[in-house]
């Protein structure tokens, strides 16, 4: 079994619920992200499982033990918080050794696993030194030594690379992975950041509201979103959604709505769409172009164009719906000017309007 | 220094004066209290008033540490003073330092507990520091009559431990309150690091929470001693002969003859500032603030 199970676990705070019969395991070895916007209720998740907030409802179980009602120290997780809690009045080394010395360890060990640590997040200037002279971005690294430095069966992480700059981010994205191969069997990874889920997790879940809107691998979450919140939360730009009707022409069944019209693909079976729905198009499956033609037939009005480099994102305006679209090709697109688009290849997720779940 | 445009010296001087004159304000007291226990007799409520005395004398504080050989000092001298007090006040001072002490340590200690209660778990709902705070503002005097019959017939009357709880209990919301704003200013999730990491709730709360607060425990003890050390309703109230403080030695200073002695009553006072000055003295380095900077992202 896994490292970690979650059984139906609901908190809440006086008359709000800040989760919601919450179901989730975390295999051996894996690494899992929380993904969702704030206040989603990712951080109560992490302190829930740690055993710092008592659940509502629900089962907790670490390593194949029920946790319920144990205290923290007796759960062998450990904890970055998203405000780092460095201890203030302790040194660097002090910090990053806590856990090593409540547990015992023997002072050479200290010595030697805090110097470990600290090489591997560069900060072995920083532990002689008291936090408040740490820079944002050195309190958060020191804080990942002091999560790391003792084993623990799982790491829970809290947004633990929201305070580095870019280049500090990727680099320590890539040690994560061995991190966890080395320090824990788990990690527990949350974060708001899509891009960071993707190109970390083994698997992803995403919250919304204190509920699982969907678990699974990045690509299933990015190519096979259950709903609307989660196509549009994951790609930058999200997901489109358009209104639009399907519709029958000389045999071939055909999507439209308000200023555009396209095939529909092939494989989708007559009878199980209904006859209005919702189309999910990602900005990369439309195709811009300065004239009309086959494969850009429908008319759109720029509306804003953010240059981004090697590839353009332009705000544009199908009949009434806006779209944001991706092109490489750097046409002279400004705002206000029109330009033809496509959907290439065809529209491939169908949502039911009414209830915002993907039909397929 | 001089320079800047005179505007800039003008309000720098309207500045300097404004310090002068509140520092004035503040220690002009202290200064004839101090001034006034050397003056003799003569000296008390003359008019114009003596500033500072042309004859010192120690002979108030005579009156106060050892009133009978005052007595046959003073017989030698000219003028003598007519008091009934015979106690030395040292037996007030030992009195008010064993009851201060232990009711300020008591105060502290549990409202150490009860605002850590408050502060992390929420404790009687969100009114009930508001609801403590209201009890600090209620008179003494209107619960002062209720107690005294409570303690006479619990047999509290006249005995340290009835000072030492009357004065515990009256300055534990005090205790509390400020105790708690000093926990609040440390987050919660400095124990939670310390709890993942292998420590007990209380565990965490002694070795990381309570080092930090170490300044704001001191300052609040500091208040709760002054508070216990010049109380005098309770003193008055709930003693009768065997236990003296030194707010009722004070008060013993007057005579048929001669009024209140305001020469012996300053002694009294000065020296009594003493043990409160000192302590203040030695917990100031205690006192810093901003203690947790460093410790999270705000």
């Amino acid at each position: 079994m896994g490292i970690l199970r979650i059984d139906g676990l609901s908190v809440r705070f006086g008359a709000v619920a800040a989760l919601n019969d919450v179901h989730l395991d975390v295999a051996d070895g894996e690494f899992f992200c929380i993904v969702g916007p704030t206040n989603a209720g990712k951080t109560t998740l992490l302190k829930t499982v740690a055993g710092l907030h008592r659940p509502t409802a629900g089962t907790v179980w670490l390593n194949d033990r029920n946790v319920d009602g144990r205290e923290p120290r007796d759960r062998k997780v450990s904890l970055l918080f998203q405000n780092n809690a460095l201890f203030p009045d302790r040194t660097g080394f002090d910090n990053i050794a806590f856990a090593l010395r409540t547990r015992g360890a023997s002072a050479t060990d200290i010595e030697h696993r805090v110097q470990e640590v600290a090489t591997q997040l560069g900060v072995t200037h920083l532990l002689d030194r008291l936090p408040r002279t740490f820079s944002g971005g050195e309190q958060q690294r020191v804080a990942i030594g002091r999560a790391i430095a003792d084993h623990s069966d799982l790491l829970l992480l809290d947004e633990p690379l929201s305070s580095l700059d870019a280049r500090l981010r990727t680099a320590l994205r890539l040690q994560f992975k061995h991190i966890g191969r080395d320090r824990a069997r788990g990690i527990l990874y949350v974060t708001h950041d899509h891009v960071e889920a993707m190109s970390l997790a083994d698997r992803i879940a995403v919250l919304h509201a204190g509920r699982i809107q969907q678990i699974g691998t990045p690509d299933e979450i990015y190519h096979r979103p259950v709903n609307r919140f989660v196509a549009e939360f994951f790609g930058s730009p999200p997901m489109n959604i358009l209104d639009a009707g399907v519709v029958e022409e000389g045999g071939r069944l055909r999507l439209a709505g308000a200023g555009f019209q396209t095939d529909a693909p092939l494989i989708v079976p007559h009878a199980a769409l209904p006859r209005s729905l919702q189309i999910g198009v990602r900005g990369e499956d439309i195709r811009v172009a300065t004239v009309r033609s086959e494969s850009t037939p429908n008319p759109a009005r720029v509306i804003h164009v953010e240059r981004l480099g090697r590839k353009h994102v332009l705000d544009v305006e199908i009949g009434t719906q806006r779209v944001r679209v991706v092109t490489t090709r750097n046409g002279a697109h400004a705002a206000g000017g029109t330009v033809w688009i496509g959907f290439t290849p065809q529209p491939q997720h169908f949502l039911d309007r009414d209830s915002g779940l993907f039909l397929r | 220094m001089a320079g800047g445009s005179p505007t800039r010296r003008g309000w720098r001087f309207v500045r300097r004066t404004a310090v002068v004159v509140a520092m004035t304000i503040s220690f002009l007291p202290i200064f004839w209290l101090v001034s006034t226990s050397f003056k003799p007799y003569e000296e008390w409520t003359t008019f114009p008033p003596v500033w500072v005395s042309s004859q010192p004398t120690l002979q108030n504080y005579r009156i106060v540490f050892a009133p009978e050989s005052a007595r046959r000092f003073a017989a030698d001298q000219s003028g003598s003073l007519d008091y009934k007090v015979a106690d030395s006040a040292w037996k007030a001072f030992g009195d008010s330092a064993i009851i201060s002490g232990a009711a300020t340590f008591l105060s502290v200690l549990f409202g150490l507990l009860a605002a850590w209660s408050i502060a992390r778990f929420g404790t009687g709902g969100r009114t009930y520091p508001f609801q403590l705070l209201t009890l600090r503002m209620f008179p003494p005097i209107a619960v002062v009559v209720p107690i005294v019959a409570l303690f006479s017939l619990l047999r509290l009357s006249d005995t340290y431990l009835g000072l030492i709880l009357a004065y515990t209990a009256f300055t534990l919301p005090f205790s509390i309150w400020m105790l708690r704003s000093f926990i609040d200013d440390v987050p919660p999730e400095l124990e939670g690091a310390a709890m993942v990491h292998g420590l007990g709730r209380v565990q965490a709360f002694r070795t990381v929470t309570l080092p930090l607060i170490r300044g704001g425990l001191l300052s609040t003890a500091l208040f709760v001693f002054i508070l216990n050390w010049s109380e005098f309703l309770f003193a008055l109230t709930l003693t009768s002969g065997k236990i003296t403080t030194v707010t009722l030695q004070v008060a013993k200073y007057v005579s048929a003859s001669s009024g209140t002695l305001y020469g012996v009553q300053a002694a009294m006072g000065a020296i009594s500032t003493l043990p409160v000055v000192l302590f203040g003295y030695l917990i100031q380095r205690h006192m810093v603030r901003g203690l947790t900077f460093g410790s999270v992202k705000r």
